[in-house]
């Protein structure tokens, strides 16, 4: 008796994923199980686990519509804890500029799930820029930010001339979020920043799924690459922030604030799997 | 107070381009007094043996330069 197997959707562990990005994703030769495996002993997890939680986020995300919604999107997510495994755009994860595959500089580091800059000059280059990447009507911006430190002073993103998309400021005990004008939200930095532009004149930014404040700022997108534990001030690396990052989402899709509800549930429940 | 590491204009030019550790590129940037410095994170953590010579480089107190507004 012969026994049918799909190739493509069986991991070495054994669990079947029925999403092919998944699948392609853990068959890299950086997220074999072999490679994760001082990470998986070091977070408490089977490979299984890490595994069947993607599978479930990017189903999720699928169903929700919010999966690579701008089609040139990036978002990279909290699994491993190399350079080697951090850097890869999981909607792209090939190792090209191209497909916004990070590259470090200076002091970086690397937790269990953050990429950790210094604050002197430790940064991670994106190559996704709000210009050709989004748009002046639409795009969003999201940093999981795990850090509990109260020394950060610095932001992150994209500064143009007198605009600011894509701007991330966790400066002093606040949290700004500028789409051409600054929002602030005054509390714990720990969390999930996301700001949004679904039009040119509507701008949204949230905490935690829930949104603390809109504007109707109008402005051209910057013509830099978005940076990460920096801000690109007209294309030079500055505002160098030690913050500790997880996840990070840019796309040129402007979400709406049922999308950006569905993003921040999905991703929970994916945290929550990995015990982050 | 934070310390880095110093570096002569020569010794910035050389690493230019060049891995700490794979995917990770050294970034000399100039403190408030225009010295060319490379942070500490860096040499603790670099294993290209083409620039070890980092690990004997002076430390020095980080005096950063302000920052730009941003608004």
């Amino acid at each position: 008796m012969s026994r049918k197997v799909n190739i493509f959707n069986v991991l070495s562990s054994g669990f079947s994923c029925p999403d092919a990005d998944v699948t392609a994703f853990f068959a890299k030769t950086e997220f074999s199980e072999a490679n994760l495996a001082s990470w998986l002993s070091s977070i408490g997890k089977t490979y299984d686990e890490v595994v069947e939680a993607t599978c479930n986020l990017i189903t999720s995300w699928k169903a929700h519509g919010i999966y690579n919604a701008g089609g040139s999107d990036a978002v990279y997510l909290p699994i491993g804890n190399t350079s080697a495994q951090r850097k890869f755009n999981f909607y792209d994860p090939q190792d090209t500029d191209a497909a916004f595959r990070l590259v470090f500089n200076g002091g970086i580091s690397f937790g269990d799930f953050t990429i950790i800059g210094n604050g002197i000059n430790g940064y991670s280059e994106t190559f996704w820029n709000t210009s050709d990447n989004a748009s002046n009507s639409s795009g969003s911006f999201a940093t999981d930010i795990l850090s509990t430190a109260t020394s950060g002073t610095n932001a992150m993103g994209s500064l143009g001339p007198g605009t600011a998309l894509f701007w991330h400021n966790v400066s002093g005990r606040n949290i700004e979020i500028a789409n051409g004008a600054a929002l602030t939200y005054a509390g714990s930095r720990d969390a999930l920043l996301f700001t949004s532009r679904v039009a040119s004149n509507s701008n949204e930014s949230y905490k935690d799924g829930v949104s603390f404040g809109s504007n109707t700022s109008v402005y051209t997108p910057n013509t830099v690459d978005v940076l990460l534990n920096a801000g690109s001030n007209n294309g030079s690396p500055s505002f160098y922030c030690p913050q500790e990052l997880s996840m990070v989402l840019l796309s040129g899709h402007g979400y709406t604030p049922s999308e950006v509800a569905d993003f921040h549930t999905d991703y929970n429940v994916f945290k929550t799997a990995l015990g982050i | 107070m934070t310390q880095v590491r110093l570096l002569t204009d020569n010794q910035k030019e050389a690493l230019k381009g060049k891995e700490y550790k794979p995917n990770c590129y050294f970034n000399p940037i100039q403190d408030n007094g225009d010295n060319w410095i490379i942070s500490n994170d860096e040499v603790v953590q670099c294993v290209n043996p083409t620039v070890m010579w980092v690990n004997e480089l002076p430390l020095i107190d980080f005096n950063p330069k302000p920052e730009p507004e941003i608004f």
